[in-house]
């Protein structure tokens, strides 16, 4: 069962990370604490990460994923 | 369902234009589930894309087969094209007061965004969205379109 609020606190941890402090993490697979404030794991490879966030007794419904790109996030995301 | 935009830097041009050094986006975590597992990844509520898509990569992790997808063209803004595989998808969506699980139509691709798009097809459809830019949350109301738990 998710935590009352819990998106509140991951929104607003996860917006105090700056570019610089994710420069580390560019062309990586993230798994991020449910409370936005730590980044549990990252890999290059999304199964490796999976195994790696398992491997620290963690569902992946405990985490939340997500990837940076190389050269960073770009400013502009659309699809028609 | 509400969730609070997530705050990223806003580019040093645009600062001085903006008098903001940052700028909200929507993001919606979203579970999707395969026949191997499940993962949550963080998705961009888009209005404006037609389509739901997410990075190739997550469609072997939970165990998808995209051989049994349909492939298709996607146009971006800017003109680029990319080919997305569309599939049925449960997925789930919680803001930990609420949660929807549905299925959707959904495709994967090879994308350069952070994050997966969530468009018309497969996600907005069933919801009634509301951004609010002023207090920089959105909220989601299943429609009557939602088939869903």
């Amino acid at each position: 069962m998710d935590e009352p609020h819990w998106h509140d606190l991951y929104a607003t941890n996860k917006s105090k990370f700056t570019a610089e402090e994710l420069r580390p993490y560019h062309g990586q697979f993230l798994a991020w604490s449910k409370r936005g404030d730590r980044i549990l794991a990252h890999d290059a490879d999304l199964g490796e990460l999976v195994r790696l966030v398992k491997a620290l007794g963690l569902r992946c419904d405990e985490v939340v994923f997500d990837r940076i790109p190389e050269g960073g996030e770009p400013e502009i995301a659309l699809c028609q | 369902m509400t969730f609070r935009y997530t705050q990223t830097p806003m580019p040093p041009a645009l600062q001085l234009l903006t008098g903001r050094t940052s700028k909200g986006r929507p993001i919606i975590p979203v579970m999707l589930y395969g026949p191997a597992g499940s993962l949550l990844w963080d998705g961009l509520g888009d209005s404006g894309a037609d389509w739901t898509v997410f990075p190739e990569p997550l469609a072997r992790q939970v165990g998808l087969d995209l051989r049994h997808a349909v492939p298709c063209i996607a146009r971006g803004v800017g003109g680029g094209s990319l080919l997305v595989h569309y599939l049925p998808v449960k997925m789930r969506v919680s803001d930990g007061l609420e949660a929807r699980e549905w299925t959707g139509i959904i495709g994967f691709a090879s994308l350069t965004a952070r994050y997966a798009l969530l468009g018309q097809l497969g996600f907005l459809e069933f919801f009634t969205a509301n951004f609010q830019g002023d207090l920089e949350v959105v909220e989601l109301t299943v429609n009557s379109r939602y088939a869903g738990t």
